[in-house]
């Protein structure tokens, strides 16, 4: 569906050049749920901005449906590769606007994508259909954004991609935003539209124990690199990384069954460079407690250690499960 | 009697009777608080839980006198901290003296425009009057070091605007540890953080509330963090607190629906699926069901539910220590993995 | 999934909102005052030739047997060098100013709205610096001198003394467009419509226009007062309205020549554009406690 390609991207900042994402790769296929997880700074919103086309790619590929090139900024694409690849963003609130009633919001992609002029009944009844997908009463077409909660507002956020007919969508921490319990109600009605309508997902998060509930495979990402790419799994039964570790180590769970699943023998240390400052070499080896001469020298490369299993780690045979 | 009222003054560190709070305004008025008693013993570890708009913060701004009144109209029994009542004037005093403060976002409770070891110094002399400048820079650095920071010489002669978050938050807990308080409130202190730095600061504050022999009260959404760092925990729902007990035992077997609910939404890193969250919003506090404030988002709500609203009511052997609010605790559903 | 929230389920959400507003600024007893005041004073300049007990004393009219008589029962503002009643002329000049005020806001506003959702949606483009120098430029230099400049090189008059002030007042406007649309751009649902690609004049229009329009309105109200306070002085100095036509500020400047004896002359019309502009101003800062309260 989706195929990255050594992508990089720099900004230019006052302090000099900003790697947000260096060299990734990997590939989403149809009907999957992708997991992109990382910290602030691990250059995963990035790679979704750059997905949707908020901003082209300093170098590297993306490649949708196999052949279609999209590493360029959106103006350069087609209403029709628009249409196919929408997105969702962390904050609800700030993501529709507080003028317009959820009708209006809704009509939007309709108008734009539409290959004929739509009828007011025609539009009317493409939102209601869109509205009873996402699970909201009719009454909302009229209501403004302030008068819905959060998490209803992620619903009709949700129902505004769903209206352009995707095959695609970019979930950028969709409830990160929102208290447990309606993030559960949420995460349940994305994974049903994902089966209902045969959707590919990009989940870009930072919470581990979602990705672990609803995607197929996942990459962990660290200062704009991959350092982990797995099953699901084979990810949680068998991380390789340090940083995974360290990262599945420092999840407040909240039963000792979860305790036990945790690697026990790493601890959380140091803070994350500044991605201006990146350290050389393995970028992680500050943080890292298994780290050798090698790694402040050479960036490491990717070796699949598994079937399907990617690590990024200059000493990941001698390390057992943490 | 007033023996006995006094002596229980004296061992908690933070004792909360009957705290009611609400607010005027155009469509009439909102019932944020109905009444809400907690305390927090000396030496104690308590969490308090809740989602978005359960009125956990406004609990705490009433504590920390910090709740603007009007709009917000307060009525109470009393609110003491170390025995002392925290009414009026006086009652300000005691909590700057024996409330120490932590916020959610450290970069909004620190002064952008001050050097940090600006901002330390004026905290340390008005604490500690009549010291020369070096043993004032001594005192500083002591308190960065008991908070593990990194190069704290560094630290001190830079703007908030140089750390990051999770330095930050470390000088915020250093300068609230500078007063010696009694009692440490932590408003989700690592909301704002990513999960490997989140860790850190927990086990920080763990730590240093061990060592110190303080009393913490740490309100949060995060549950994990809530089950890391405190013996015991109050549920918050709608204003009102529905479940308070020792935390592990809470949250391994919750007996209030809603806090069974609300542990079955979270994600597990165990991975059995997501239940599907809890059915329903928040009631308006404007007109709050009249019975239990859960009841119309309950699974085994009855008439009796709608009608009175339950009291807090022990389900320990121990009198008092595990008290839930609900008719039917116990009953039906018992296991969180519903 | 049932929804317990009953609330406002009855009548339309704009006019409950509007009644939700209505309530915030009403809490302010000072923007009420503010609100009536306005109002009164805009039905009086509409219907100032009924209610003036002497409208011909607007124009060319000698009395000199009640020349300089202090205020009375009959006068209240009591008459000037030529006998005409003050309270009548003050009535009929409270239009001229009230109208130059909308003349101006009319002019300058929509001027400036538009250069400024320009630059601000090109922000760092050409057009961008073209059109924010361009503003400075008018910025820079004081409004009453450049309305000076404007009557002086197009002749004088009510209308050009209104261009005048126009020329000088619609940069602020720019100014504040400009800013709140470069915020707006930040703003996720207007990134999610550039990124499905709807067009720019329908982003401006459609998405960031009704987002600013309250605050624009709001200063529209701050500004009456300003405005009809540069006419007066306009007036003061000889521009704008014509003698015998009375306005606010002429009718200060001459009287300042029979201070102090027959002070209601110049104090009078002198209250009067007070009154104007704080009971504007008030109602202008009790429409800002509105919007404020809006964003919380």
């Amino acid at each position: 569906m989706i195929e990255v390609k050594s992508l990089r991207k720099e900004f230019k900042t006052k302090f000099g050049n900003l790697v947000a994402v260096d060299d990734v790769n990997f590939a989403i296929k149809k009907g999957e749920i992708f997991g992109l997880v990382g910290e602030s700074g691990s250059g995963k919103s990035t790679i979704g901005s750059m997905i949707v086309g908020a901003y082209g790619a300093t170098s590297g590929s993306i490649t949708f449906h196999g052949d279609t090139d999209i590493s360029k900024d959106s103006k350069f694409r087609p209403h029709a590769l628009k249409q196919k690849i929408q997105l969702v963003f962390q904050d609800p609130g700030g993501s529709l606007n507080p003028r317009k009633t959820i009708r209006q919001i809704l009509s939007v992609p309709l108008e734009l994508y539409s290959d004929k002029k739509l009828s007011r009944a025609e539009t009317d009844a493409l939102i209601a259909e869109a509205l009873k997908q996402v699970g909201l009463p009719l009454s909302y077409m009229d209501k403004y954004p302030k008068a819905i909660g959060g998490g209803e507002k992620q619903l009709v956020c949700v129902a505004r991609a769903l209206v352009a007919n995707p095959d695609f969508i970019v979930l950028d921490e969709p409830t990160s935003a929102l208290d447990v319990s309606i993030q559960a109600k949420i995460t349940n009605k994305l994974i049903d539209l994902q089966q209902k309508n045969n959707l590919s997902y990009l989940f870009i998060t930072h919470n581990l124990c979602l990705v672990r509930n609803m995607c197929t495979r996942l990459a962990v990402m660290y200062l704009g690199n991959i350092c982990e790419y797995a099953d699901t799994a084979e990810f949680f039964d068998n991380p390789r990384h340090p940083y995974t570790q360290m990262l599945l180590a420092s999840i407040p769970v909240l039963s000792d069954e979860e305790e036990s699943c945790k690697p026990q023998r790493i601890k959380s240390v140091g803070e994350i460079p500044s991605p201006l400052n990146k350290p050389t070499g393995c970028s992680f080896h500050p943080r890292c407690p298994y780290k050798k001469d090698i790694c402040s020298r050479e960036v490491p490369p990717m070796r699949e250690v598994r079937e399907g299993h990617f690590v990024c780690c200059h000493c990941w045979d001698s390390l057992d499960r943490g | 009697m007033e023996m006995e009222e006094k002596r229980m003054q004296n061992e908690f560190a933070l004792d909360v009777r009957n705290l009611s709070v609400n607010y005027k305004i155009y469509e009439g008025i909102l019932d944020v608080i109905p009444g809400l008693s907690l305390h927090v013993g000396k030496a104690e570890r308590v969490g308090l839980i809740g989602e978005t708009g359960c009125g956990k913060t406004t609990v705490l701004k009433a504590v920390a006198r910090v709740l603007q009144s009007p709009p917000a109209r307060i009525k109470t029994d009393g609110i003491y901290v170390t025995g002392t009542s925290i009414d009026g004037r006086a009652g300000m005093k005691q909590v700057r003296k024996n409330v120490s403060m932590i916020f959610q976002d450290p970069s909004t409770s620190l002064n952008p425009t001050l050097k940090i070891d600006t901002q330390m110094m004026d905290i340390l002399k008005s604490q500690f009057p009549k010291h020369s400048k070096s043993e004032y820079r001594q005192m500083m650095l002591d308190s960065l070091a008991a908070v593990s920071m990194p190069a704290p010489e560094r630290v001190l002669g830079s703007y908030p605007i140089q750390l990051s978050g999770g330095m930050r938050q470390r000088v915020c807990i250093a300068i609230s540890l500078m007063k010696d308080t009694e009692l440490m409130i932590a408003d989700e202190p690592t909301t704002a953080l990513d999960v490997t730095i989140e860790e850190q600061i927990l086990e920080l504050l763990d730590k240093l509330v061990r060592e110190k022999k303080k009393s913490l009260i740490l309100v949060s959404h995060a549950l994990g963090a809530v089950r890391k760092i405190t013996d015991r925990v109050y549920v918050m729902y709608a204003g009102n607190i529905v479940e308070a007990g020792p935390t592990r035992e809470v949250f391994q077997n919750p007996k209030h629906p809603y806090t069974i609910g609300l542990l079955a939404a979270t994600p597990r890193l165990t991975g059995e699926g997501i239940a599907d969250g809890i059915a329903g919003d928040l009631p308006s506090y404007l007109d709050p069901p009249e019975g239990c404030r859960f009841a119309l988002r309950c699974p085994q709500c009855s008439d009796q539910c709608l009608q009175t609203p339950p009291k807090l009511e022990s389900v320990s052997a121990d009198e008092g220590s595990w008290q839930v609010a609900c008719y039917n605790a116990g009953k039906g559903v018992t296991t969180c993995q519903a | 999934m049932e929804m317990q929230q009953t609330l406002s389920a009855t009548t339309n959400p704009r006019v409950e909102a509007f009644k939700k507003d209505w309530y915030k600024f009403s809490r302010n007893p000072m923007s009420l005052l503010g609100l009536a005041v306005v109002i009164l004073v805009i039905f009086c300049a509409i219907f100032a030739d009924v209610i003036a007990p002497f409208p011909e004393d607007a124009g060319l009219a000698v009395y000199m047997e009640r020349a300089f008589e202090g205020p009375s029962g009959q006068h209240l503002a009591g008459t000037d060098q030529f006998g005409r009643d003050v309270f009548s002329r003050m009535l009929i000049g409270l239009r001229y100013s009230l109208g130059i005020g909308l003349l101006v806001l009319a002019l300058s506003v929509p001027f400036g709205v538009i250069l400024g959702l320009l630059a601000g949606y090109f922000k760092g483009t050409w057009l961008d610096i073209l059109i924010m120098r361009f503003t400075e430029i008018f910025m820079s230099i004081p409004p009453l001198i450049l309305a000076m400049v404007v009557c002086t090189i197009f002749g004088n008059g009510y209308l050009f003394a209104s261009i005048g002030i126009a020329v000088a007042w619609w940069p602020w406007y720019t100014r504040l467009t400009y800013n709140m649309v470069t915020s707006l751009s930040n703003e996720l649902f207007i990134v999610y419509t550039e990124l499905s690609g709807v067009k720019v004049m329908r982003i401006i229009l459609r998405e960031m226009l009704p987002n600013i329009t309250s605050s624009v309105i709001t200063k529209m109200s701050l500004d009456m007062g300003s405005i009809i306070i540069t006419a007066s002085s306009m007036s003061f100095v000889g521009l704008g309205v014509q003698p015998p036509t009375p306005s606010l500020g002429s009718m200060v400047s001459e009287g300042v020549a029979y201070l102090p004896e027959f002070w209601w002359l110049t104090i009078m019309p002198a209250l009067m554009v007070v009154l104007i502009v704080m009971s504007f101003n008030l109602l202008g800062d009790g429409l800002t406690d509105v919007l404020a309260m809006e964003e919380k």
